[in-house]
């Protein structure tokens, strides 16, 4: 059985890296460049964007320091058209056309040219703006303007057609004006670079598979176990912060995850108190009235979505019109909460709040976990074992609780792991309809708000803590039932 | 050809006799039914387009050429005074025209539709207005009330539910369609192979698999762009592509094993081994169930930029082919006890006909049942998602979104109870029905 432990654990590992992975290539792929949202959250807090040298050089800062500029992973599988140098260059938005440019034509070091003389271009028609500022030459000024958009567009333009007629009307104008020599130079140098790299010479490269080794030295590393400088990695508790305030995400999470760990544990417990006993009956009296009524009972439950139930016992029990029994929404009521109260009285006050939450996070799993001990008392009370103790003068009752339960409890251990992640996953409706402040509203919160490092921090804890969940489930299960072979192949 | 569909519907009609012996599931059945047929013809029993209509003398059939044709224009040519006149099908207010002869769908309301004179909830049984003849303001007529109430916009709610019901039906069974897939190859194979029947020369062994990973290679990461692209373009379309990286993907692993052949000439290629197929797809699975599912879907259904309802589709079908896979393995496994698996083998036909023509129909019933299930599971995760508002897009009218908007009015309990009754109905006619075939397959 140790040897079925470790197995597991061993299991357990994979799973682990697989949750992390997950969320890390969630959070590097997410829309949005973090540098951009992070200077606007500072810009907000009146902070001036003084010149534009200056912010290109805090950029660059960022991302240095958030560690953007390195590879993502310890390894990385590419064609061997694309390098990683690609991700060198500052400003995401240019990344989709560049590497896909990489990857037809081949010609890496083409593209990185092509990316400065169009950027060069670009800043020495501004150059002529600036000149003729003074002329007040309002046409040729806008002109200059629409153009250097144009050089913008183009380096962010992936299809070839489109790209094509925005590379010709910037043509006519650079062309025809006999003022712009210099950017007319490095402008014809673009344009045959391009046309060098579209006619894809070297179009067999990204048939031929390249595997890059980038060491220790990688996102994925730093953000798992940090980088030894500022940050300490997610395996320290170290989720980095939050885009919305700024704050320490740990910070901000430790408060919210009493409520949602609470409201879960609660209601299994809850759930499987009342279903022990309902479940047991239905299977002693099989076939009678009660019999039939819970399973049909079961079925209708099960059928219900918990954001359908909930908001109905929301219409029902928490409004004005028809029954007012319990508050609607939140955990207490700030006018009368004093932190200082005792325990007691705190448990008191967050009750009428909690019940209607507990009933939609119960009755699913109650339906559930009914119908598997009814099953398994059902099972139970075939055996041999059974009919024994019966012969033997037993009472029923000692032969139905005593016998049949005891024996039929041991696979229900294996839903109390199956139970946590149920309950963690639905929090995320229920605790947003009750708006109950835990880990399942403040994941809703963030995704509204499209704040990604607070998003991956909860999904990595909640990934976590269903594994756990099922991980102890599994040991529990081989622990307690010795007649369980699970090395056994 | 013939024979087979006639023997097909005779088993089908067997099946029905047994089943519809108990009155729910009779129901249930019949239920579906219908839905499927609301869903299929959303468009027609659901729109604000006559299904018929006599105009000045030209005849259109609005709500039917809508289909092939969403900006229909015709332009009409008044005899007397030259006046031109366009109407845009999809845009015209077909009620306030002054009609010779009109058909409406039987819910004359689209989905996204907002009467004026019905706006900020108006309840089912409440006094509902319209626009009468020289501007007044009249008591609606029965053919246009709108039977199940209306939200804030004035949209009506069962056209809404009828819209929804497509929306639902469509992801819960792609989403089931994909999971079967993948899930159904799998078990089939590790069931069928288990880990000591994949009898091979170590240098097949060793070409097989870096042939899997070289196919990886060229499915996904030379054509990972055509596969972003084809994504953005609809279902589909990526699911097409997708299918393709996959064949290129299984193609070279065949192609690479098979030349492992060649190299006889090592002994320790030369030697035969098997293969643990069986142990990797278990182990892969196992990594693949412990992850918290509807998180993971909420996540990813969150952070991609571009909402779509193919993208929730594949999120939900990939998050759901263990289950599928544990099914198909067991009943493999069971299949290949009854020897006629290995009669064949012996006849020498190939492992893929074997799998495919003899194992594949007794392993599809009972597995066939499990999926039915996860239609239903699906159908729950979408409207979480959308009563969230993630997932979807915004302008796809779905049920769980109606849900969501009724909980902001409290008064409004239509809303509520509705589109809340739909999906449970929805899933409680999927479990009944799925659970008395499990009856009476495991009868049989």
């Amino acid at each position: 059985m140790w040897k079925y432990i470790i197995k597991r654990i061993l299991l357990f590992i994979p799973s682990l890296l697989a949750v992390t992975l997950l969320a890390f290539i969630i959070s590097i792929k997410a829309p949005g460049d973090p540098v951009q949202r992070m200077l606007s959250i500072s810009d907000g807090e009146g902070g001036q964007q003084s010149s534009k040298i200056d912010f290109n050089k805090t950029v660059k800062e960022l991302r240095t320091k958030l560690g953007l500029n390195l590879p993502a992973f310890y390894f990385s599988l590419e064609t061997a058209a694309d390098i990683d140098t690609i991700n060198l260059i500052s400003e995401d938005k240019y990344h989709d056309v560049l590497s896909r440019l990489v990857q037809e034509s081949g010609e890496e070091k083409l593209v990185l040219d092509w990316y400065f003389e169009m950027k060069n271009t670009a800043s020495l028609l501004e150059k002529h703006f600036v000149d003729t500022l003074n002329k007040t030459d309002s046409q040729f000024n806008s002109q200059i303007t629409n153009s250097v958009a144009l050089c913008d567009e183009i380096l962010q333009t992936v299809s070839k057609k489109e790209r094509k007629i925005k590379e010709d009307s910037l043509n006519i104008f650079i062309s025809l004006n006999t003022g712009l020599a210099d950017a007319r130079n490095s402008w014809q140098k673009a344009k045959n670079t391009l046309q060098k790299i579209e006619s894809y010479d070297r179009w067999y490269l990204k048939w031929i598979p390249h595997i890059h080794w980038h060491g220790l030295k990688n996102q994925y590393h730093f953000w798992l176990v940090g980088n030894g400088k500022d940050t300490k990695g997610i395996l320290r508790g170290d989720f980095g912060t939050s885009y919305r305030d700024g704050l320490p995400i740990a910070q901000r999470i430790g408060s919210k995850i009493k409520w949602s760990l609470t409201l879960a544990f609660v209601s299994i417990f809850l759930a499987f108190v009342i279903s022990i006993p309902v479940g047991t009956y239905a299977a002693y009296k099989a076939g009678s009235w009660f019999d039939k009524l819970s399973k049909t009972g079961t079925f209708l439950l099960f059928s219900i979505p918990s954001f359908f139930g909930g908001t109905l016992l929301l219409v029902l029990f928490a409004n004005p019109d028809v029954l007012d029994w319990f508050p609607a929404s939140g955990v207490k009521d700030a006018a009368i909460f004093d932190p200082n109260w005792s325990f007691l009285t705190k448990i008191q006050h967050y009750l009428p709040y909690l019940v209607l939450p507990l009933i939609t996070y119960t009755y699913g799993s109650f339906a559930f976990i009914t119908a598997q001990i009814k099953s398994s008392v059902r099972q139970q009370l075939t055996e041999d074992y059974v009919r024994t103790a019966r012969a033997k003068g037993q009472s029923e009752w000692n032969v139905v609780i005593k016998h049949a339960l005891r024996n039929s409890l041991l696979p229900i251990i294996t839903i109390l792991g199956n139970m946590l992640p149920l309950a963690l996953g639905g929090s995320v409706v229920i605790e947003t309809i009750f708006s109950i402040p835990g880990m399942g509203l403040e994941i809703y919160e963030s995704i509204q708000n499209l704040d990604y490092p607070m998003i991956i921090a909860i999904f990595t804890l909640f990934g976590v803590a269903t594994m756990i969940g099922y991980l102890l489930a599994d040991i529990g299960y081989a622990l307690v039932d010795p007649r369980i072979k699970l090395d056994k192949k | 050809m013939r024979q087979t569909i006639r023997k097909y519907l005779k088993k089908a009609y067997s099946l029905w006799l047994i089943i519809s012996k108990k009155t729910s599931a009779r129901i249930a059945t019949f239920f579906i039914l219908i839905l499927l047929f609301v869903g299929l013809f959303a468009d027609l029993i659901a729109t604000k387009q006559p299904l018929f209509v006599i105009y000045k003398s030209h005849i259109w059939f609005p709500a039917f050429t809508e289909i092939w044709n969403e900006e229909r224009k015709e332009t009409i040519i008044n005899p007397k005074n030259n006046a031109k006149e366009t109407i845009q099908f999809d845009i015209a207010d077909w009620k306030k025209m002054e009609l010779d002869f009109v058909i409406w769908a039987p819910i004359p309301w689209s989905a996204e539709d907002p009467d004026i004179f019905n706006r900020d909830f108006v309840g089912p049984f409440e006094k509902q207005f319209s626009a009468g003849n020289n501007g007044k303001v009249i008591d609606c007529p029965f053919i246009f009330r709108h039977h199940l109430g209306t939200d804030q916009r004035g949209n009506d709610v069962l056209s809404g539910i009828i819209h929804g019901t497509s929306i639902s039906l469509k992801i819960g069974l792609l989403s089931a369609l994909i999971a079967g897939l993948i899930g159904i190859a799998l078990g089939l194979v590790s069931g069928y192979y288990g880990d000591t029947e994949m009898y091979k020369t170590n240098a097949s062994i060793l070409f097989g698999v870096s042939g899997l990973i070289i196919g990886f290679f060229w499915g996904f990461i030379t054509r990972h762009y055509v596969l972003l692209d084809a994504m953005e373009l609809g279902f589909w379309n990526g699911f097409f592509q997708i299918t393709w990286s996959l064949i290129i993907c299984i193609g070279a692993a065949f192609v690479f094993a098979w030349f492992g052949r060649f190299f006889n000439k090592v002994r320790w290629l030369r030697n035969k081994n098997s293969f643990p197929l069986d142990l990797l797809i278990q182990r892969s699975s196992e990594v693949f169930e412990a992850l918290p599912k509807l998180l993971i879907i909420i996540t990813l259904a969150a952070v991609f930029e571009n909402k779509s309802v193919g993208l929730v589709i594949a999120i939900i079908g990939l998050s759901n082919w263990t289950v599928v896979s544990r099914f198909a393995r067991a009943e493999m496994l069971r299949t290949r006890e009854l020897n006629y698996l290995d009669a064949a083998k012996i006849m020498g036909l190939s492992d893929l006909r074997i799998l495919f023509k003899h194992a594949l129909p007794s392993v599809l019933g009972p597995v066939m049942i499990e999926i039915t299930f996860l239609i239903a599971g699906s159908i729950i995760i979408e409207s979480s998602l959308s009563f969230l508002g993630i997932g979807v897009p915004d302008d796809v009218v779905t049920w769980g979104a109606m849900l969501s908007a009724g909980r902001q009015q409290f008064d409004a309990w239509w809303m509520v109870v509705f589109p809340g009754m739909a999906i449970f109905l929805t899933v409680l006619s999927i479990y009944v029905l799925g659970e008395r075939l499990r009856n009476v397959l495991n009868s049989n």
